[in-house]
């Protein structure tokens, strides 16, 4: 059994299934990734992965196929290219697919993606970063903190039979923390970086515990519609829903609300929102999308005008514009949603809220139809109440019940400074600021009629 | 050397340096997945995926490391990682994670195909695919955008830990899921149902998918031309078993889960509103029992050891409106101080296992389907719901209606809009007065841990009735 090393596997792979189909794409992946996950301050479990994948794409009068290569040898390639054979004649085509792109691309380095100081941090010093966040969440007034801190270094090539020939390394640190002060009392705080010069744990820590802090003592809010000041990792997925949404695929199997909406108006004037890939420091910035085409940046929505889906090679030929870079050969996918930032600070932003809720985080958006973009999701962590332009209390148990157009539609305000959201909420990372949206509709669990409102009791 | 034996190799090397516990999983998945778009075809695949988790606990750090490498070399350099890790984080551990005493199982046991995985080939697929696909046409409803997806997978897993533990298992299982868009006079209706079982091909004559497909739309177009609005005032809610199931398992499963009690999963999934105090405490009324039962022949969450190797068993949750039993792993229950019920799962061989739900419902009750409806003067009967979320300490939730129907003095007479059940913990299961006989179970993906890990659950029970609620809007 001859085994190969990983280039040469992709090479073997690429060159001997060329010769079976019309279009084919091998991508390796090498990834080694550490994780801490802390409990009430202290560490509850470590993990560590190391992992390779290669999968295969392949195409043959319009059937598509794909497939992970298990072993690295010549006869398991062998093996796995005969089964894509058989898998690929007893398929049905998929009239939709045109082809993947080709041509001899150049790709440009996009900036702040690997810091080689990622891969050197000892166990020791992971370990110190935990213990800085949590003590900065308790000094400001927490009383305990959980979450985890994620490191991850990966190696990625791409090759296809259009020519392609993408490569590129990577690095990613991320601190995930929330902060309790009391049991309906907390705060959740991220910092995600590529590189360790952005990279503040401490800083996420402490704004956690202060969060928590101030929220103690939360009040039965009461619903109707508010005007809401949302935090960065709050709005994030309203952001995140726009992107996935503009994803032609998304729109073309009924589940987009930006349907047979282009150039047309689908956010307030004040949000243009795009597609980065090139974005320096993205969570998600890559210099090739799945077909090796090089990545780009797109406007998704311009002045709150909808002005383009994302598409890969194929979608774009059917819609007879140019690819944007974004395959999923199938399912084209955002890479890094960026908000373009307003002129406000955060405190210019209560004064012009006023009166409202200041919401900093949501949890469980779950969509009754994703078409129309009727919605739900539910305040977690801290809501504070803001009167005359000022914090003065917090509140709970509340839910936002709406529709994403209408919040679109109703954003008023946009803050200058931005942060990069991703994390259990926000699968696609985001960069956005804080966002004053109007007239956000609120419920809450209803009274119970007749009989005396059930409570626990022991018994 | 063989991949078991590697596992057996990983638990070994980690106590020869030292680790005071371990255990490894090997796991392997063949698996195949297939889609059709508006009748178009999407990706189609197959994979073969294997590698090794193994679990370690040195100088009060554990460590869990995973890789695909299969070769003593990369595994003996990951179990020498994991041992360096676990002595940099004791630092910051002050109660050492210890394990409950369990005993050490060696078993193997497998969940048979009558119609193998294998011997179904990818036109056949295909042809399930498009079937479904034709009895929407032909069905002339104006059902405007189709997403059917159909996979079937076999793992394979063996387990070893430092205790003594060895357990073996293949579980093959199939899955269908759709997702439709009807529309009726520019006004749209989605609706979204997955049906997954542990076994062969012979699972999809039983979903009967084309006949439940068209029947949903033939429904979900009545609600659209026909559909009033929810009464105001008290009404009483019968809830289908559909929304019964999302109830147990929202609601009950998973406030019960002991690591979040214990806030492991704060800053993820959440914590709970129960304490490790409130076993005893009334949630709901004497009507209500609801379990969690791994061991239940053909569900999606079937399995008869955990991933810690603890023997599964059905854990009684709420017991006629009483809380009674959490769901625990080996770490929780020896926090707990009490044996572990069988409750830990890992997603696939990089995840950690963690405390988890099987299959989790509402234990049936003594009314036929029809005596749930009889004395109700004015109500809402609630078939199925598509928006639905819950608050992460898991008290507030709320069920939005895909299909419900007014109920008129005991009948159920004209199909209702958006009925919108926004409610308590508490208000939901110590308002039900009666329970139906006959269990339904549905299937979820439930998410949890981080990295996110969706593992397959039914969630289920009979109908209910609940008394005298106020319906949201």
């Amino acid at each position: 059994m001859e085994k190969l090393a990983f280039e040469a596997a992709l090479d073997y792979a690429l060159r001997n299934a060329q010769q079976k189909f019309d279009d084919v794409v091998v991508q390796g992946i090498r990834t080694q990734a550490r994780q801490i996950k802390f409990t009430n301050n202290e560490i509850s479990t470590g993990r560590t992965w190391m992992d390779q994948s290669v999968s295969l794409f392949v195409a043959k009068d319009r059937r598509v196929a794909v497939t992970t290569l298990k072993e690295l040898e010549k006869k398991g390639i062998d093996a796995t290219l005969e089964k894509l054979v058989k898998f690929i004649r007893k398929s049905q085509p998929n009239e939709e697919y045109w082809k993947i792109a080709k041509g001899h691309f150049a790709y440009r380095d996009v900036q702040n993606l690997y810091d080689p100081r990622v891969p050197k941090l000892t166990p020791e010093e992971l370990v110190g970063f935990v213990e800085t966040g949590v003590n900065a969440a308790l000094a400001k007034g927490a009383t305990r903190a959980s979450g985890v801190l994620q490191t991850s270094m990966s190696t990625e090539l791409l090759k296809t039979s259009g020519g392609a020939r993408a490569h590129q390394k990577g690095t990613s640190i991320t601190f995930s923390i929330r902060a309790f002060a009391e049991k309906d009392a907390s705060g959740h705080k991220l910092s995600c970086a590529r590189a360790m010069q952005h990279f503040r744990p401490g800083d996420a820590g402490g704004r956690a515990g202060e969060t928590a802090r101030q929220a103690l003592h939360p009040k039965p809010g009461k619903p109707g519609k508010y005007d809401i000041l949302f935090e960065p990792l709050a709005v994030a997925g309203f952001y995140e829903s726009v992107a996935n949404a503009a994803s032609i695929f998304s729109v073309e199997a009924g589940l987009s609300f930006l349907e047979g909406k282009m150039n047309k108006r689908v956010a307030s004037d004040i949000v243009t929102i795009f597609d980065d890939a090139t974005l320096p420091g993205g969570m998600a910035s890559t210099k090739f999308d799945a077909e090796g085409v090089p990545a780009s940046k797109t406007t998704l929505v311009r002045f709150g005008v909808l002005r383009n889906y994302l598409h890969n090679t194929s979608t774009a030929h059917r819609y007879h514009v140019n690819t944007t870079g974004n395959a999923g050969i199938i399912h084209p996918h955002p890479w890094n949603v960026v908000v373009d930032k307003g002129n406000l600070n955060v405190w210019e932003m209560l004064q012009e809220l006023k009166n409202g809720l200041y919401v900093t985080n949501l949890w469980y958006t779950r969509f009754q139809n994703y078409k129309t973009g009727d919605f739900s999701t539910i305040p977690r962590d801290a809501i504070f109440t803001v009167e005359n332009g000022e914090i003065t209390g917090s509140v709970k148990d509340l839910r936002i019940s709406d529709n994403l157009s209408n919040l679109l539609m109703n954003i008023e305000a946009l803050s200058e400074a931005r942060e990069q959201i991703l994390g259990w909420e926000v699968e696609t990372p985001v960069k956005c600021g804080h966002t004053l949206i109007r007239h956000v509709n609120t419920t809450k669990s209803t009274e119970k009629f007749g009989e005396a409102k059930a409570g626990p009791t022991h018994s | 050397m063989p991949n078991k034996e590697l596992a057996d190799f990983a638990v070994k090397h980690a106590l020869e340096l030292g680790a005071t516990f371990a255990e490894a999983r090997w796991e392997r998945e063949v698996s195949n997945g297939f889609s059709l778009k508006n009748g178009v075809p999407q990706l189609a695949g197959f994979e073969d995926v294997e590698g090794i988790g193994i679990r370690l606990f040195y100088h009060g750090g554990v460590e869990q490391v995973s890789t695909d490498y299969m070769d003593k070399k990369h595994v003996s350099e990951l179990v020498e990682k994991g041992v360096r890790n676990a002595n940099a984080s004791a630092k910051m551990v002050k109660e050492p994670v210890l394990l409950s005493q369990e005993e050490a199982h060696k078993k193997s046991y497998e969940v048979k195909e009558k119609r193998k995985i294998a011997n179904v080939d990818v036109d056949e697929k295909f042809e399930v695919l498009s079937d479904v696909e034709k009895a929407v046409k032909g069905s002339g409803l104006p059902v405007i955008s189709r997403y059917l997806s159909l996979g079937d997978s076999v793992n394979e897993k063996y387990f070893v830990s430092s205790d003594g533990a060895r357990i073996s298992s293949v579980i093959p299982r199939v899955y269908f899921s759709y997702i439709i868009t009807l529309e009726n006079a520019g006004q749209t209706r989605q609706r979204h149902f997955q049906l997954e079982q542990v076994g062969g091909y012979e699972r999809l004559g039983e979903w009967k998918v084309e006949e439940r497909i068209v029947d949903e739309g033939k429904a979900l177009l009545k609600v659209l031309k026909e559909g009033v609005a929810a009464p105001e005032g008290p009404v009483d809610v019968v809830c289908a078993p559909e929304v019964v199931g999302i109830a147990s398992h929202e609601s009950v499963g998973h406030p019960y889960e002991a690591d979040r009690i214990m806030g492991r999963e704060a800053a993820q999934a959440g914590e709970s509103f129960l304490t490790q105090d409130d076993i005893g405490m009334r949630i709901g009324s004497e009507a209500v029992t609801v379990v969690d039962d791994p061991t239940l022949e053909g569900s999606a969450g079937y399995y008869l050891y955990d991933d810690e190797g603890v023997q599964a068993r059905r854990k009684m949750l709420m017991t006629n409106g009483v809380v009674t039993e959490f769901l625990h792993n080996r770490e929780t229950a020896y926090r707990m101080g009490m044996n572990s019920n069988g409750g830990a799962r890992a997603m696939d061989y990089e995840s950690e296992a963690i405390v988890r739900m099987s299959n989790t419902f509402l234990l049936p009750g003594d009314y036929k389907d029809e005596e749930l409806f009889e004395g109700v003067k004015k109500g809402v009967y609630i078939k199925s719901f598509m928006e639905w979320n819950i608050d992460d300490k898991r008290m507030n939730q709320k069920y939005v209606s895909s299909e419900a129907y007014l109920v008129e003095n005991g009948k159920i007479t004209k199909p209702v809009k958006r009925a919108v059940l926004e409610t308590t913990t508490k208000d939901f299961w110590s308002s039900i007065d009666a329970v139906g006989k006959t269990p339904e179970y549905f299937t979820g993906n439930c998410g949890k841990g981080e990295p996110m890990q969706g593992v397959p659950v039914w969630m289920g029970g009979p109908g209910a009735r609940l008394k005298s609620m106020r319906l949201g809007v």
